[in-house]
């Protein structure tokens, strides 16, 4: 009763701050919104039971890869100057094109047979995660931080200064 | 748990190997001087090596070790050693170039990692531990592209991260997509829920192979998914090149093979045809661009993209009604043995034309050669006329064991396109053939050359003729590799 | 899902409160030109904007660092759950020695960060 409007509010939001990224003439703008995109996003995880995604959604998206998205908009030496790229916006078209390919998503969707399942309730997904994640999917979690090692040396060897 | 966790362990020895090795090698550089960071060259090596042998003796004993999400049959052993192979080489291109010296220590680590990677991906029965290991190598192979603090090679390494993680991003889409139609990441499971798949999961299994092939397609610098190669492989340091066009190529076709050998009883999937026609656009427009290029490091990448073309035809003819031809299986696997040692060759001697960290990339520089260092130029002539696939050089072998392939699985059209672009590669191969003997020279600089060098070309050349004269050994290795295909 | 709930609650009001507070100041306040409220603030004396801004890279080389502990921290958060029910049936060793390892291969990592000074201002 109190989900659907719940989740109206976070579609929009996560939609509306989509939009905001996409059109808007400042990129800070764009950045910030981008907050609102990932916490619509974690919302959503919510509604499907994964707690544990929502959580490392907030941490990692927001506290990590927009952190850094803010940083580069930052650091980078007059970015207000940077405008849309491509100066050919070709909007007719795209509106166009946009419109048709919204209308055979929005025919798809409604003539599909949904296999429509009693509501679940609500149960925490970390033990399950975690169990999984400790005996059948042990590999791969060690593998992984080997991947986080080799990122880590990317960045420091990237940054370095130059010694010529 | 601990059992399967010690089973495991032996499979995956190589990759222990390498990332062990790599770990030291990092906790070593970060507190050696910086002009003692040359001298990580030998460990890396020395664990190159190491773990050759140690796959090699694998591969031997022919028993094929299984544990949760890894197997190590032949055939990860023996694209294993095509990996080694050519990071060997690669890594002795490396100590001409300044990568081996100034900033040395990271780049033998991340080769190791790049190389673990690769293995890895050889080895894994899961899709999930295919991607890791793939993002492993891949992540690896972007920061070595852009190791040079060169305005060229930070463009080369942000094109190769972006257009990697978008493929990345593909894969994961057919990851899932396949996950839900048939309940598992794991490829034996895979190919026994799938067999019997009706309707909607028939679908969802069919976007899902599609979404991997463009991924995979991806990786192998595949036509319409190849834009990134030529600027990436000439924007990168030219070791960091060889190794791309050799090593990370054999993975992206490992990938493949162990796609193709999982859905292989998928008749509903129309895989000879779609192979069929990437094959037919990577060759073709691979080898048609290629005539124009002026630029030596830009004409072997496209020349890269059209081998892997040929590849390709190798791996179409590998199914034939349900069944898989292990034939066309092993060619493939020979094929990237002999491409690897070819390309690399090529690559050497570019790395030998130019002084430290200042390349010689166009096709004019080389005029003269053929005057000042024979022995050089005839190497160059040799790669050259080995990758047009002329007898009796091992390209010429390679190609010849895929045709026969692709013949006998009744794919006669697509060996005819591939006859005919070996012709219209000659044209750029031998002209370059023709610059090094009959142009004259404007100013000509004298090459590095040095011990390790001078290895890596006569090492690579000898094998070339070598191994296009006798064939035999190495194509039975291949063959027993894909015997008993297990899964 | 109620503790959940509780949050959204709280982000609520939270930007309620903040918001009603922007609008009502908007409204309310008194607004007056005056030149020198619209300068910049630099100590009270008069400068010339300073253009060329030039942001160590350090910063980023932080961020990033920072974002790839905090995946490590997730993978922490799973394991730290299960640690009790793992040692209470006999296998906490062994679940110990898992994440040793996967905590040492990042401190490998950090062992590289720290000899290379990287994080040195």
């Amino acid at each position: 009763m109190i989900a659907l409007p719940l989740f109206g509010f976070f579609a929009l939001l996560t939609v509306g701050s989509a939009l905001i990224v996409s059109f808007s003439r400042s990129i800070v703008y764009s950045g910030f919104a981008l907050l609102g995109t990932f916490f619509g996003a974690a919302g959503f995880y919510l509604f499907l039971s994964s707690d544990f995604v929502a959580v490392t959604q907030v941490l990692i998206y927001v506290g990590g890869v927009l952190v850094l998205i803010l940083f580069a908009i930052m650091l980078t030496n007059k970015i207000e100057d940077a405008t849309t790229s491509n100066p050919s916006l070709n909007r007719i078209a795209g509106a166009v094109l946009t419109f048709v390919l919204f209308l055979f998503l929005v025919g798809i969707l409604s003539g599909t047979d949904w296999v429509v399942q009693d509501e679940e309730k609500f149960a925490s997904m970390v033990t399950p995660i975690g169990n999984a994640l400790l005996s059948s999917y042990l590999l791969p979690f060690e593998v992984i931080s080997i991947a986080l090692l080799a990122a880590l040396l990317g960045a420091v060897v990237l940054v370095r200064r130059e010694v010529r | 748990m601990t059992i399967l966790f010690l089973a495991m362990a032996k499979a995956l020895a190589p990759f222990l190997a390498l990332v062990l090795s790599g770990l030291l090698l990092l906790i070593v550089t970060a507190f050696l001087p910086k002009e003692k960071t040359r001298l990580l060259f030998y460990p890396t090596l020395l664990a190159l090596a190491g773990t050759t042998i140690l796959v090699a003796t694998n591969w031997v004993d022919g028993f094929p070790l299984e544990g949760g999400m890894v197997i190590s049959d032949r055939i990860a052993y023996g694209f294993d050693l095509v990996f080694l192979l050519s990071v060997f080489l690669s890594t002795i291109l490396s100590r001409e170039t300044e990568e081996g010296n100034a900033h040395g220590g990271e780049y033998y680590v991340l080769t190791l990692f790049a190389t673990a990677g690769m293995v890895l991906m050889a080895h894994s029965r899961d899709l999930l531990l295919l991607f890791i290991a793939l993002e492993i190598m891949s992540l690896s192979a972007y920061i070595l592209t852009s190791y040079r603090q060169s305005a060229k090679g930070a463009e080369a390494g942000m094109k190769y991260f972006v257009m990697g993680a978008f493929a990345s991003g593909f894969l994961l889409y057919g990851i899932a997509l396949i996950y839900g139609a048939t309940g598992s990441t794991d490829f034996s499971v895979i190919t026994q829920a799938g067999a019997g798949a009706t309707g909607n999961s028939l679908w969802l299994i069919r976007i899902g192979v599609a979404l991997l092939l463009i991924g995979f397609g991806f990786k192998i610098a595949a036509v319409p998914f190849h834009f990134w190669a030529p600027d990436v492989y000439e924007g990168a340091p030219t070791p960091v090149t060889a190794l791309m066009a050799s090593g990370v190529k054999a993975a992206g076709f490992v990938a493949l093979v162990r796609l193709v050998i999982a859905f292989a009883p998928f008749t509903a999937l129309p895989w000879v045809k779609i192979l069929s026609v990437l094959a037919f656009l990577t060759m073709t427009i691979g080898n048609l661009i290629a005539l124009k290029q002026t630029n030596i490091k830009r004409m072997l990448a496209y020349s890269s993209i059209a081998h892997a073309g040929y590849a390709l035809v190798g791996l179409a003819a590998s199914i034939k009604n349900g069944q898989i031809q292990e034939e066309a299986l092993a060619a493939v696997l020979f094929y990237m043995f002999a491409y690897s040692l070819m390309t690399i060759g090529a690559f050497a001697i570019v790395v030998a034309m130019g002084r430290k960290g200042d390349e010689v990339d166009e096709i004019g520089d080389y005029a003269g050669l053929s005057e000042h260092h024979p022995a050089l130029a005839a190497a160059m002539a040799l790669f050259m006329i080995s990758l047009t696939g002329i007898p009796p050089t091992l390209g010429f072998i390679g190609k010849f064991y895929l045709l026969r392939a692709a013949v006998s699985s009744g794919l006669i059209g697509l060996t005819v396109v591939a006859v005919l672009n070996s012709v219209i590669s000659a044209f750029y191969y031998l002209s370059v053939v023709m610059v090094i003997y009959f142009q004259k020279e404007k100013g000509y600089r004298l090459p590095q050359l040095s011990y390790t060098l001078l290895f890596a070309v006569s090492f690579t050349a000898m094998a070339v003729i070598y191994l296009g004269l006798f064939p035999e050994e190495l194509f039975q290795v291949a063959k027993q590799s894909f015997q008993a295909v297990v899964f | 899902m109620q503790e959940y709930g509780k949050i959204l609650l709280l982000f609520t009001f939270g930007g309620l409160f903040v918001a009603s507070f922007l609008l009502l100041s908007n409204f309310l306040g008194v607004k007056r030109f005056t030149r020198e409220k619209h300068l910049p603030y630099e100590c009270g004396i008069d400068s010339s904007p300073n253009l060329l801004n030039r942001f160590s890279v350090k910063f980023y080389l932080v961020a990033i660092l920072f974002i790839l502990f905090d995946v490590e921290v997730v993978f922490l958060y799973p394991w730290a759950i299960l640690y009790k029910d793992f040692v209470l049936r006999g296998d906490g060793l062994f679940m110990l020695l898992e994440m040793l390892v996967f905590l040492s291969t990042l401190v490998v990592g950090l062992v590289y960060i720290y000899g290379k000074r990287a994080l040195d201002w």
